[in-house]
């Protein structure tokens, strides 16, 4: 295939004369076509699955319709429910309340998004209007009407959207040092990373950042419940906590190694980590510097933490293995087996569960 | 490069269609991820993720023709994630540093591998676009779709990456 450009030539050839260095074959056929052939056969069952679900759904629809008017309070409410494992078993399975926001990949021909998707797993994805590009974190106003986003402009730039997660209506700012992993309060401040690390915060409405600490660098700042102190990741790798106003110095957290992203409620800290090979869920406490794994049991890496408003359950994405079992998933801190809520590729996505209003 | 639209296997029985998918494809995608990653390994695990991916969707491609078009999209999206994903959680530059200098075969071993530095220094879109246009040979409004991004924004990111590039390997560049 040629085009009409002058230009270019020699980049060609010596792109050519490059790629002459690249392996020459792929080394892992037989396990790629092996992985590949369970991943086709798991599509067809899912067709297949999907065919059997709809007369279910037919069957059943009025049944479902019942429980969940019976099942989702009106208004402010504790977040959870006992509820029975499908299929008669005795085990118990805790079933959260609310929506999750997901960030993530759109349909074909659109950027990634934000869709809502039911917190009890009942109900497919509710895809919005909002947003057409990649961004990293998603966090939602106090009164979860609004979401706050960094969207990335050049390499150099960025802005922070704040959009209407119903009509989509958008407010750009735009603080220099193109920020990043914006973090909303219950206060009604923003708090961002900068692309050298330093940590700023600025009024939702618009107006002056202040940092936070002069000299003070770090990741993913988070927000404590109260919005009086903000958690982050250290340049060094490590969980800290510091005065939202910065007057003392930061308080490093004993915590997971390698820590990549957080979010805080009542219960406590929420990490995703790699302290070995895959990333895993930990709790952390951060008055005592306790923290202990989230048992999900489930292969695969788990990342994107987001805590329900009252704390008691932690949405979060796994990597599945093999192309198979990853998706969207809620557990409740204390107990029960994780839920599968949504099984669509959130590879690229970011969560934030949406608060009660 | 990866193969075009409609270049390979119009049908077939499914059992045989990803192996005949893979021959036709899997070394295409291979020095297209080894572009956009400059790490053999990587661009091994992104290349059988990429087509794991694709399997799992064959079922639901609209134009089944177009496997090559849509594997190459798959890859790029992986290594674009990818970088996303270490960056956010500060491993990038571990595994950057960790990157394995493989031997080549190029005689003109010093302009090569000045050539891959230069690469390695771009920003990922920057990369891809230039690897798109000058590797793939892909015209803006694919390399567009592939990128996720308006015309405009390619070729602004082409020409960016092309000043840098300039900046580092000289005047030949174009």
């Amino acid at each position: 295939m040629s085009h009409d450009r002058p230009d270019g030539d020699e980049l060609r050839r010596r792109l050519d004369r490059l790629a002459a260095g690249a392996p020459g074959s792929h080394e892992r056929r037989d396990q790629t076509l092996s992985r590949a052939h369970r991943r086709a056969r798991l599509g067809m069952t899912t067709v297949g699955a999907g065919l059997v679900a709809v007369s279910l759904v037919a069957t059943l629809a009025v049944g479902a319709i019942r429980d969940l008017h019976r099942e989702r309070p009106i208004g402010p409410a504790p977040t959870g429910t006992v509820d029975h494992e499908p299929g008669g078993s005795d085990d118990t399975m805790i079933r959260a309340r609310g929506d999750i926001g997901v960030w993530g990949t759109g349909p074909a021909g659109r950027g990634p998004n934000l869709s809502i998707v039911a917190a009890d797993g009942r109900g497919g994805p509710d895809r919005t209007a909002v947003g057409s590009f990649p961004t990293d974190r998603l966090s939602w106003s106090p009164d979860g009407t609004s979401v706050i986003v960094a969207r990335r402009v050049n390499d150099a730039e960025s802005t922070l959207e704040i959009m209407n997660a119903r009509t989509g209506a958008s407010t750009t700012m735009r603080p220099s040092g193109a920020p990043q992993t914006p973090d909303w309060s219950v206060t009604g401040r923003i708090v961002f990373a900068t692309e050298n690390g330093s940590l700023l915060t600025m009024p939702s409405g618009g107006g002056p950042t202040t940092t936070v600490r002069p000299g003070l660098h770090g990741s993913w700042p988070t927000w404590s419940p109260d919005g009086d102190q903000i958690a982050f990741i250290t340049p060094t790798g490590h969980l800290a906590v510091v005065g939202a106003r910065g007057s003392a110095p930061p308080q490093r957290i004993p915590g997971p190694a390698h820590p990549g992203s957080l979010d805080w409620s009542e219960s406590g800290i929420a990490v995703s980590a790699r302290p070995g090979a895959e990333a895993a869920l930990f709790l952390v406490d951060p008055s005592t510097g306790g923290s202990r794994p989230l048992a999900t049991d489930l292969p695969g890496n788990e990342t994107s933490p987001t805590m329900s408003p009252d704390g008691r359950f932690v949405a979060f994405l796994n990597d599945g293995v093999d192309g198979a079992g990853g998706g969207l998933y809620v557990v409740a801190i204390d107990r029960g087996r994780p839920l599968l809520v949504d099984d669509g590729d959130r590879s690229d996505a970011a969560l934030a569960w949406k608060p009660v209003s | 490069m990866i193969a075009a639209v409609g270049d390979h296997v119009a049908g077939g029985a499914s059992a045989d269609r990803l192996g005949v998918l893979y021959e036709a494809h899997a070394a295409d995608a291979l020095r297209l991820a080894w572009m956009l990653t400059g790490d053999r390994t990587v661009a091994q695990d992104l290349v059988q993720d990429a087509f794991v991916k694709m399997a799992g969707r064959l079922a639901h491609l609209r134009h089944r023709e177009a496997f090559g078009a849509y594997l190459r999209v798959t890859v790029v999206n992986l290594a674009r994630m990818r970088g996303r994903r270490l960056k956010v959680e500060r491993e990038y530059l571990a595994r950057h540093q960790a990157d394995l200098r493989e031997p080549h075969r190029d005689p003109d071993v010093a302009a090569t591998e000045t050539l891959r530095q230069a690469l390695d220094r771009l920003p990922f879109r920057q990369r891809a676009a230039i690897v798109l246009r000058f590797f793939e040979d892909l015209p803006d409004d694919v390399t567009a779709q592939v990128l996720g991004c308006r015309r405009t924004t390619v070729r602004s990111l082409i020409h960016r990456g092309l000043g840098t590039l300039r900046e580092d390997l000289g005047e030949w560049v174009g």
